[in-house]
């Protein structure tokens, strides 16, 4: 019962802000208010870290005396980080909000924030396959409604089903992976899992990370992009990284793997290209987590699904930060930097055990492309940090005050977890790090060299070059490694199949249907004879 | 006063009577409102065949009523089938008022219902081929009003149900025979025949469904999602009198072969037609022969795997169903609604109607936390331990099913329209109710759905 209390602290204080804000609208008490509680909540969470696994059973499901079939979350070592980045970003998004009161940033947005916090801790609790479906469902209507309620502009609203729509799918290969169990006399749990279901539950959340296949499906951004839309972009991925990390170590079934790691290696390759490339950092950020997660992805392919938490707390943690660091100045450029450095994976920092499971001992040539995809992340996350924007200066004083510790809370959130949950990455296993950081480093280096005012005409004509190029190779990467062309196509197969459909339902509900059903009996009997009669 | 008497008799007259009021609409929907649900209040309170005693009074419900030289029995075992169907009449018929359903709706749906009842009553029980006929030709005068043009949708129900009846009592004279002469194996095969015909037409199943989709679209959706509920819950529910009577249909394995392969058909062409429909009653239909096809596959897994499974799946469909059909039937309403690409904004516009209808619609793609879930996944998982390839292909289905959902979704969530709420109080009362009932369902399965274990109860030898 000790995990219900985090959950219905943010549902409940969701709902209560909700209403305090239709019958006494104003800024003050709810603020304070949901500064209370996501700071409780994230106390709260640090307590349960010293009592897991902390569990949560239902009763019997359906009463058919089947056991596999009762809800059932546990707060362990695996969910946890996870668990405790939703309160930490909860908590950020919350305390920068003060930031944003010009940017619509309301309590009503604050309320999401928190119901999303809950739902999600919901979901990356879920201890068996029964349980991660439904949360997942949970998770996915509750912000498909959120972000109905929010958008306006026609085409994003269908972008936001689209978008729910491959998370369903993702969710119905989970339960595909319920079946294959059960076909081979196995009630699934996250306990112990064979190498082809392992593989099914990839996909699985693969999919609905937009990793396998590479799927854009939400690119455009969304209102309120800033604080609610960090939640909208992180409850989700979060619950499927939770999924990944509980995979079995040592790999999945070999005849699928290497389709799945080219898959996943493309889409890292190609978003982390993307992401370095982008003026905007918000406009970019599916890419961000496409790329981020399609690490924690390929790390589970490789055999390292501890090292996906790595991976999965960075996409979140210095991620968030990045997205909600909105007013700017030098004093503040600090906290990204840390940021920066909890994502350079750089040894004795907290994404540096995430190389456990890119950079494989005998080398792998493959390993190359992840450490290039690790340098465009960090040289593009550190161009975005960089980049000027809004002032803080403007803003109230006790504004200044509080923003700043609501970002130093994200990279506090990602030391800790990393802490408890990430041992290795405070052992020195990997200098690579060291590598790409240092290029990441040389990167900036040579584009601010190239940018900077006093550049020569030569500089700038190379510049010049260089980004024609840079867009070219990237709108023919885009073209391909987008997969909308496979897209098209099925859309083209769907007319095709839409028309044969059409047709036979004109035959079957036409004048001669009643005809038709008699001949189809008739069909229908004869197959039954051949195939079942004694 | 007898079982059948007051389940049967009781709201026949009832309905006669309601029938001669129906100018007053308010009136006839509480009166039948109050008899449905005083109705099933004392099938759930009052045993049958027993002594009560309430003080210094004291009476029986005997279960038989002689009528005609044939018997109709309802037995204690009947309580749960009468409650259950006596409260979704109760509730349909409160609903019609919302859903602006034809006058003659009420008085002669109840009259289908009293007359639904006695084909689970009457004995012998080949009689209730009859019975199916009766309430079949009570339910065409509100699904085509007079006045109105008799679609081909009503047309065909008709004349499906219609053909049903002679092979039911084909069946039933083949059955006489193997009692006379059980060694006969050529009469086994001829029963089966007859009988596999009969439950198809009844049944609508694959191919004669045609006629659901056409009566959805055709007729009113709240009359028409009344009648296919109702119709084939009682069919459901009474063939498994022929697998409690005769010990040799439960033992043959081509029956159950035959139910897998036509469940399995029902299930791909359901969900693979609905992919591509664009009419929102059509859906409706579609939806329908999905589930018909998952009842039929629950059955499939046997008597000890299935039944129970079978008989869970009637709350959620019921529920579904009902929610649906009010849903649309106010959806259909909606000022300058005229067909599907009418939804798109319907969001922003009637969010109430628009998200129960998802959530209807969801429901029966077996969508995670609603009410069509848990048995379904049941089902599908008891199906994989027999084999993967019939689960795989109701992922299928389902699959088709849920794009045909998901693309009148992304229509109905396009649209720049400021949001209203354009339901009225009474109309977003009665959907709530119905989006609840169909979360609850699907959160907690285990308290609901176990319940439905009961409709088994008259069946003594498949327990």
């Amino acid at each position: 019962m000790l995990l219900l209390i985090p959950i219905l602290l943010y549902a409940v204080s969701a709902l209560a802000i909700a209403v305090w804000h239709f019958v006494r609208p104003g800024f003050g008490v709810p603020w304070l208010a949901a500064v209370a509680v996501t700071l409780a909540g994230w106390g709260l969470m640090i307590y349960l870290r010293l009592r897991v696994p902390v569990e949560l059973a239902g009763q019997m499901w359906l009463g058919l005396g089947d056991a596999g079939q009762y809800p059932y979350f546990v707060l362990d070592v695996i969910s946890w980080p996870y668990a405790f980045a939703l309160c930490g970003l909860a908590l950020a998004i919350v305390q920068t909000a003060s930031a944003r009161l010009a940017h619509k940033s309301n309590p009503l947005a604050w309320a999401a924030s928190l119901a999303l916090t809950s739902a999600g801790l919901v979901a990356v609790t879920a201890a068996n396959p029964l349980t991660l479906a439904v949360s997942w469902t949970m998770l996915d209507v509750t912000e498909v409604v959120v972000l109905l309620a929010t958008v306006r502009k026609l085409n994003l609203s269908t972008r936001v089903v689209v978008a729910f729509s491959a998370r369903v799918v993702g969710t119905m290969v989970l339960v595909w992976a319920m079946l294959v169990a059960r076909s081979q006399g196995i009630d699934l749990n996250f306990t112990q899992i064979p190498a082809d279901i392992s593989l099914v539950l990839i996909l699985a959340a693969g999919l609905r990370l937009g990793v396998l296949p590479l799927h854009l499906t939400l690119r455009e951004e969304i209102p309120m992009r800033r604080g609610l839309g960090v939640m909208l972009r992180s409850a989700a991925p979060a619950s499927s990284l939770a999924l990944l990390a509980r995979l079995p170590a040592g790999g999945s079934d070999p005849t699928w793997t290497p389709v799945f790691l080219t898959l996943a290696t493309l889409a890292v390759l190609y978003t982390a290209v993307v992401w370095l490339f982008s003026n905007d950092p918000l406009a970019a950020r599916p890419y961000w987590l496409i790329a981020v997660s399609g690490l924690a992805v390929v790390s589970v392919l490789r055999g390292q699904p501890a090292a996906s938490i790595a991976w999965g707390l960075a996409m979140l943690l210095p991620g968030g930060l990045l997205f909600l660091y909105s007013a700017r100045d030098r004093g503040t450029l600090f906290f990204p930097l840390l940021g920066a450095l909890g994502l350079s994976a750089l040894p004795f920092t907290p994404a540096s055990a995430g190389w456990l499971g890119l950079w494989a001992q005998p080398f792998d040539p493959a390993s190359i492309f992840f450490l290039l995809a690790h340098v465009a992340l960090l040289a593009g996350y550190l161009r975005h940090v960089i980049t000027p924007g809004e002032s803080l200066r403007g803003l109230e004083r006790w504004v200044q005050g509080i923003y700043p510790f609501g970002l130093l809370m994200l990279v506090v959130t990602q030391w800790i977890a990393a802490w408890f949950s990430l041992p290795q990455s405070f052992a020195l296993i990997a200098w690579v790090g060291v590598a790409t950081t240092l290029l990441a480093l040389a990167a900036l280096a040579v584009s601010a060299r190239l940018m900077r005012p006093s550049a020569t005409h030569a500089d700038e004509e190379q510049a010049g070059w260089v980004s024609i190029m840079g867009q070219r190779v990237g709108r023919w990467m885009g073209a391909i490694f987008r997969l909308d062309w496979v897209y098209r196509l099925g859309m083209y197969l769907y007319g095709g199949l839409r028309a044969v459909v059409s047709f036979l339902i004109t035959i079957l509900e036409g004048d001669g249907g009643v005809l038709w059903a008699m001949v189809l009996l008739a069909l229908l009997i004869s197959l039954l004879r051949i195939g079942g009669a004694p | 006063m007898s079982a059948p008497l007051l389940f049967v008799l009781l709201p026949l007259v009832v309905a006669v009577g309601l029938y001669f009021a129906r100018a007053r609409r308010w009136l006839v929907v509480v009166l039948a409102g109050i008899v449905c649900f005083s109705l099933s209040a004392l099938a759930l309170l009052a045993p049958i065949d027993t002594l009560v005693q309430i003080g210094p009074i004291s009476f029986e419900i005997p279960s038989t009523l002689l009528i005609l030289g044939r018997r109709l029995v309802l037995e204690d075992g009947h309580r749960p089938f009468l409650a259950l169907i006596y409260t979704t009449a109760g509730f349909w018929f409160l609903g019609s008022m919302v859903a602006r359903a034809n006058r003659l709706f009420v008085p002669m749906g109840l009259a289908m219902v009293a007359l639904l009842v006695a084909v689970s009553a009457v004995e012998p029980f080949l009689y209730a081929a009859l019975l199916v006929e009766m309430a079949v030709l009570v339910s065409v005068p509100f699904l085509a009003p007079p006045g109105k043009p008799f679609g081909q949708g009503v047309l065909r129900y008709l004349i499906f149900q219609s053909l049903a009846m002679p092979f039911i009592l084909l069946a039933g004279w083949s059955l006489a025979s193997i009692e006379a002469n059980p060694s006969n194996q050529a009469l086994y095969g001829q029963a089966e025949v007859f009988l596999g015909l009969g439950f198809a037409f009844w049944l609508a199943v694959f191919p004669f469904y045609t006629w659901i989709p056409l009566l959805t679209e055709q007729s009113h959706p709240y009359t028409a999602g009344f009648v296919v509920t109702l119709l084939f819950s009682v069919i459901l529910l009474f063939s498994l009198n022929f697998l409690d009577t005769f010990a040799w249909l439960r033992s043959s394995t081509l029956l159950f072969q035959s139910l897998r392969l036509v469940g399995l058909i029902m299930v791909v062409t359901g969900g693979v037609w609905a992919a591509f429909q664009r009419n929102q009653a059509r859906l409706m239909g579609y939806a329908v022969i999905l589930e018909l096809g998952i009842s039929l596959l629950a059955l499939s897994l046997g008597i000890a795997e299935g039944l129970n499974l079978f008989a869970q799946l009637f709350l959620p469909r019921i529920i579904t169903l009902a929610t649906w059909a009010l849903a649309l039937a106010i959806l259909q309403r909606q000022p300058g609604f005229r067909g599907f690409s009418d939804l798109r904004g319907l969001l922003r516009r009637a969010p109430v109607v628009g998200i129960t209808w998802m959530l209807a619609y969801f429901s029966l793609g077996a969508l995670p936390l609603l009410a069509g879930f848990p048995v379904r996944m049941v089902v599908m998982e008891t199906l994989a331990s027999q084999s993967i390839g019939a689960p795989l292909w109701v992922m299928a289905g389902n699959m088709g099913y849920l794009i045909g959902g998901l693309r009148a979704l992304a229509l109905m969530a396009s649209g720049d329209d400021p949001w209203r709420i354009s339901e009225t109080r009474t109309q977003i009362a009665m959907l709530v109710i119905g989006a609840l009932a169909l979360i609850l369902v699907g959160l907690f399965p285990g308290v609901f759905v176990p319940g439905m274990n009961g409709l088994l109860e008259p069946f003594t030898r498949l327990r």
